[in-house]
């Protein structure tokens, strides 16, 4: 009896602190779906499979590492094995409570039609250039980037460099 | 606009998106995520069934030859047949323990090489029927002896015999050269890169892609 008293107040903290990294990080989750996927029933999978990994994941957390590190790991590793449907579902039509996460344009506007710009860019890149960019925007050490993609810094250097020639030809 | 004009404009982006952004937790508690069989957890059970298959293939081929013990087509056929049962089993049993070790938290590069070796279970397993086919008349030996009790090999003239083993012969010889040859790094060879599509799917052709994009400039 106390030892499944003991389980669920585990459980319940679990959650709790679920819910907090969670509701901390959601903007990485969404700049990843964003990112990695061009429509919206794909990005909401996406993010769906992001958060049970995220669960799942949480019992071996390395508080060595900050969240933000360990959630872009998580995030990044679902992504780039994510099998994309690629599915042109009307999912625009589903209503905003029925989503998991749900972005209100409005309040961005200034900048929506350059953001707009970008993740199309972001979107043609290769899976590991794209996980580059996004770290390196975030402003993530190029050590970091490294570390998160278990390559050398030279590595992310040069990535880093082909990504700003593929820019200056895309903006031309 | 350059990288660095870009960046300024998505630390804005970024700060913005905490408040543009609203995360339905009621939904997030509907989906119950604890309970959601991941698809990784999919594949173990997959590979539990498919232990379970090649378990109870061993289980009746051992029964077959302990019922019929001797020096004979049938008998010998089974053990061979035995032989590749087993390895099919280490292979599902090797895949359900690759399965539990997947760490999504690792760096990318760890967990493409896990997801990698996960995903090229397919692969081996068609390798493995492919190493057996050669061995097509295995089948036949057991299903004369089982459904009409006849040992057909005893019964074949010497000619039909040798034309057998010349043919598995060259089968054989097909198959390894197949084999030797279905490798990553030869893909570019549209029958093993059809192969890689069809046999163990367009996720693994797609994770080895981002290993290679991953290497590219390391190597």
């Amino acid at each position: 009896m106390q030892q499944a008293v003991k389980k669920s107040e585990m459980n319940t903290s679990k959650h709790a602190l679920y819910l907090e990294i969670i509701e901390k990080h959601k903007g990485i989750v969404f700049k990843v779906t964003r990112a990695y996927c061009k429509n919206f029933f794909d990005q909401e999978d996406l993010a769906q499979e992001i958060f049970a990994q995220v669960w799942r994941s949480l019992d071996t957390y390395n508080v060595a590492f900050k969240v933000t590190t360990w959630m872009y790991r998580v995030a990044l590793n679902v992504a780039i094995s994510f099998y994309r449907k690629d599915k042109t579902i009307a999912y625009a039509h589903t209503e905003m409570e029925d989503r998991l996460l749900s972005y209100d344009m409005e309040q961005e506007s200034e900048n929506e039609q350059d953001l707009r710009e970008l993740y199309g860019f972001i979107n043609r890149l290769n899976d590991i250039d794209k996980a580059v960019l996004l770290m390196y925007l975030d402003g993530e050490e190029q050590s970091e980037i490294a570390a998160n993609l278990s390559i050398s810094v030279s590595n992310v250097s040069t990535k880093i460099s082909r990504i700003k020639q593929k820019l200056k030809q895309s903006v031309g | 606009m350059n990288l660095e004009e870009i960046q300024a404009m998505w630390q804005v982006h970024s700060e913005k998106l905490d408040q543009c952004i609203n995360l339905n937790k009621t939904l997030l508690a509907e989906k119950k995520i604890e309970r959601q069989r991941g698809e990784l957890n999919k594949l173990i059970l997959v590979s539990g069934i498919e232990g379970f298959i090649f378990f109870s293939i061993i289980a009746c081929l051992g029964s077959y030859m302990a019922s019929s013990w001797a020096l004979t087509a049938p008998v010998v056929s089974a053990f061979i047949l035995n032989i590749f049962a087993i390895v099919g089993l280490a292979g599902s049993i090797g895949q359900i323990v690759l399965l539990s070790k997947i760490d999504f938290a690792k760096p990318v590069k760890e967990t493409l090489t896990a997801l990698i070796a996960v995903r090229t279970h397919n692969l081996n397993t068609f390798k493995l029927i492919m190493l057996s086919a050669p061995f097509y008349m295995a089948y036949v030996f057991i299903g004369y002896d089982i459904v009409i009790g006849v040992d057909l090999l005893s019964l074949m003239p010497i000619e039909i015999k040798v034309m057998f083993c010349i043919f598995a012969l060259v089968f054989a010889g097909l198959v390894a050269l197949l084999i030797v040859k279905l490798k990553p790094e030869n893909r570019d060879n549209k029958i093993i890169s059809w192969l890689y599509k069809e046999v163990a799917g367009h996720r693994l052709t797609h994770l080895l892609d981002e290993f290679e994009n991953l290497e590219t400039s390391e190597r």
